[in-house]
């Protein structure tokens, strides 16, 4: 094989395994991302996202959407944020952190928000927008 | 951080309710690399067999991130696996792009096209571990879909589908010049790398957007694209066996077995009833038992084509040799006619002393049978010669119609020795061609003479005409004429008319195929117009005037 050929190989692995140590470093040692997830939220304070408990739908649950540095949640709750009281609010140390709560504006397809018309965005939510409770969307870098 | 909705895998892969993913991803991925290895190990030194293994090892590699994207619960080991896949998806793409040129053409691609490929790869391993690849995770979702940065969005994508451009470029301009036989090949790879790209980087793509945008709640969709690899090392396979495209001396059943056993094999991780599970298991051993029989009869079918290809390959060594003793022959009795001859024409013009009536006959009858010897040796060596390539051309300004009255006044004795007429007649006046004089000579020759032996009674007529861009030149006789049947043996090495033989007993059967092997040397071509039996025939030369 040609030096060029095995030149371009070469390249292309170095590249591939440099890549791949600064993604590792990145998300698996310093853990340099945004997690996402369902927090707490209570309806008779806030317009909250309405999800399902069963397919029916018999049941519901009242949830925001919380974004928070995963160091932070990390060291707040540990590997598992379900049971965790921090994981729904903002704490000072927190270096990035934002909750959302339900609004038009941030509606994708299939969630519902509790004051808004049961049914889905956006046909629904179009026609009812005149009447609805100004949205409230609580998001707050941290510190504060 | 963990996903607190979905189970934690057993054995790091596995996870209830998946059967689909797992049907896709296994048989795919086992199958692929079962083809890659067997293209490598059949001939590691050859770059198309490299890359190859390459690109499958990039998709068998994207198979596994996926599977773990697609099972584990660890945000971090999730993202880092889906941080991987922009690079290998591209890395795909490209080295499919470099597989096809070297497929194409045989040889590997310049410096320049490699800086290319490196240059498109370049953004893509830069921005991989940057927010502009990925920048956040969905713990409730377990995915990254939301979080994909522009990489993932645009460049990724758009690499794929240059890709898928460039090859399908290539494909075109390289089967409007390849032969028959390659231009299958070219369809069936061509086919099979852009069906596998396009299944592969557009399901993906559509999976990716449609899961982001919230339109579908995963990306299951993303697994029916992996079949297209499927479809590829099927491709793959064809021209392993038909066309040894990969150097492969082995038939590839084997593999064919092996895929039908995992293809089988695989049904067992969505069939849930005992009945079925029965129905698979009968399957399988049906398939194993009737996959040995298969392998047994093709690799005893293997051996008898090697024995075949050996016979062949001794065969054809000694014709060689046989050519090289028949030409050693020839050039040996050229050497003593030639010299007989001599002495004859030395004898009849008195160089030792004076030839009596009687003794002129005789020697006049020698020197003709010697002349005669001489020619027919010369057409058999000559015949040797375009057959071995060692007629060289020298080509040079040549006026045809000079060249055509000189040999037909050279000729001239012959046909009037049969009570013949025999004329040159042109239309026009430049008839200037870039030819070797010999080798023309002895074309034009061959014809005129041929016309002369194989016409009784009547004429023989050499015309040369110019239209446009080309000369032509016909031998038209009042001749035998030339049958059907004799007419597709014209200009073959050694082939003999049934009735032209009858009339030319000397006939080497070289002549013409000597003419059209010069005449095409000259990019020009020659062929033969008879109605029939008795009726005549005319030769007729086109060359390229300059």
């Amino acid at each position: 094989m040609k030096f060029s050929c095995s030149a371009f190989f070469l390249v292309c692995v170095l590249l591939l395994a440099v890549s791949a140590s600064a993604s590792y470093y990145r998300f698996m040692v310093v853990g340099d991302y945004i997690v996402e997830y369902e927090g707490e939220c209570d309806p008779a304070t806030e317009t909250c996202f309405v999800g399902c408990e069963d397919e029916e739908c018999q049941e519901v649950y009242y949830y925001s959407h919380v974004q928070k540095h995963a160091v932070n949640a990390y060291e707040q709750c540990g590997p598992d944020i379900s049971e965790c009281e921090e994981a729904n609010v903002c704490l000072p140390e927190d270096t990035a952190c934002s909750i959302t709560y339900c609004s038009e504006d941030v509606l994708h397809e299939g969630e519902t928000c509790e004051d808004l018309d049961e049914s889905s965005f956006p046909e629904a939510s179009e026609e009812d927008s005149e009447s609805e409770e100004p949205s409230e969307e609580e998001s707050e870098p941290m510190p504060l | 951080m963990i996903c607190p909705y979905f189970p934690e895998p057993s054995y790091f892969l596995f996870v209830p309710d998946l059967s689909l993913v797992y049907y896709a991803h296994f048989p795919v991925t086992i199958l692929a690399l079962l083809v890659g290895l067997f293209v490598f190990f059949s001939g590691r030194t050859f770059l198309l067999n490299r890359l190859l293994f390459f690109i499958v090892l990039a998709f068998v590699l994207w198979n596994i991130i996926n599977l773990i994207a697609w099972t584990n619960i660890h945000s971090d080991f999730i993202l880092f696996s889906w941080s991987l896949f922009g690079p290998l998806s591209a890395l795909i793409s490209i080295l499919s792009i470099y597989f096809m040129h070297v497929f194409l053409e045989k040889k590997d691609v310049g410096v320049r096209v490699k800086l290319v490929f490196l240059a498109l790869l370049a953004p893509v391993f830069a921005l991989s571990p940057t927010p502009f690849g990925l920048n956040g995770f969905n713990l409730t979702e377990c995915d990254a879909f939301g979080f994909e940065g522009f990489a993932y969005e645009v460049y990724y994508t758009s690499l794929g589908f240059l890709a898928m451009a460039w090859i399908l470029v290539l494909l075109v301009h390289r089967y409007r010049k390849a032969e028959a036989g390659f231009k299958k090949q070219i369809v069936l790879m061509g086919t099979g790398i852009e069906l596998f790209l396009f299944s592969f980087i557009t399901t993906v793509f559509l999976a990716s957007y449609l899961a982001g945008q919230g339109i579908l709640t995963d990306s299951e969709l993303e697994v029916y694209g992996l079949f297209g690899m499927l479809v590829f090392m099927v491709y793959i396979g064809i021209l392993l066996v038909k066309f040894k495209t990969f150097h492969a001396s082995l038939i590839a059943s084997q593999a064919l077995v092996i895929a039908l056993l995992i293809l089988i094999g695989s049904q067992f991780t969505f069939v849930t009833s005992e009945t079925q599970q029965l129905l698979v298991g009968v399957t399988l051993l049906l398939t194993a038992a009737a996959g040995i029989v298969l392998i047994r009869s093709v690799k005893k079918e293997i051996e008898q084509r090697k024995h075949i290809e050996h016979l062949a390959g001794e065969l054809e060594k000694a014709n060689k040799q046989q050519i090289i003793l028949l030409h050693f022959i020839t050039h040996q009795i050229k050497g003593y006619v030639t010299k007989s001859r001599n002495l004859f024409a030395s004898l009849m013009e008195g160089d030792y002393g004076p030839v009596t009536d009687p003794m002129k006959a005789m020697l006049e009858e020698g020197l003709r049978s010697d002349t005669k010897g001489v020619n027919t040796i010369q057409e058999i060596l000559n015949a040797a010669n375009i057959q071995s390539g060692k007629v060289t051309y020298a080509k040079a300004p040549l006026d045809l119609k000079e060249l055509a009255t000189t040999i037909a006044n050279d000729l001239k004795p012959n046909a009037d020795a049969k009570g013949l007429a025999l004329a040159v007649t042109s239309e026009g006046n430049d008839f200037t061609i870039q030819g070797d004089r010999l080798q023309l000579t002895n074309a034009v020759k061959n014809l005129i003479d041929n016309s002369i032996k194989y016409t009784l009674k009547g004429s023989v007529n050499v015309s040369l005409t110019r239209k446009d861009s080309k000369i032509r030149l016909e031998v038209s006789d009042t001749g035998v004429g030339i049958t059907p049947e004799d007419m597709k043996l014209l200009f073959t090495e050694g082939g003999h008319g049934k009735e032209s033989s009858k009339v030319n007993v000397e006939s080497t059967g070289f002549g013409l195929y000597i003419v059209k092997n010069i005449i095409e040397a000259h990019q020009g071509k020659v062929w033969a117009e008879s109605e029939g039996a008795g009726k005549g025939s005319t030769f007729i030369v086109e060359l390229p005037a300059p």
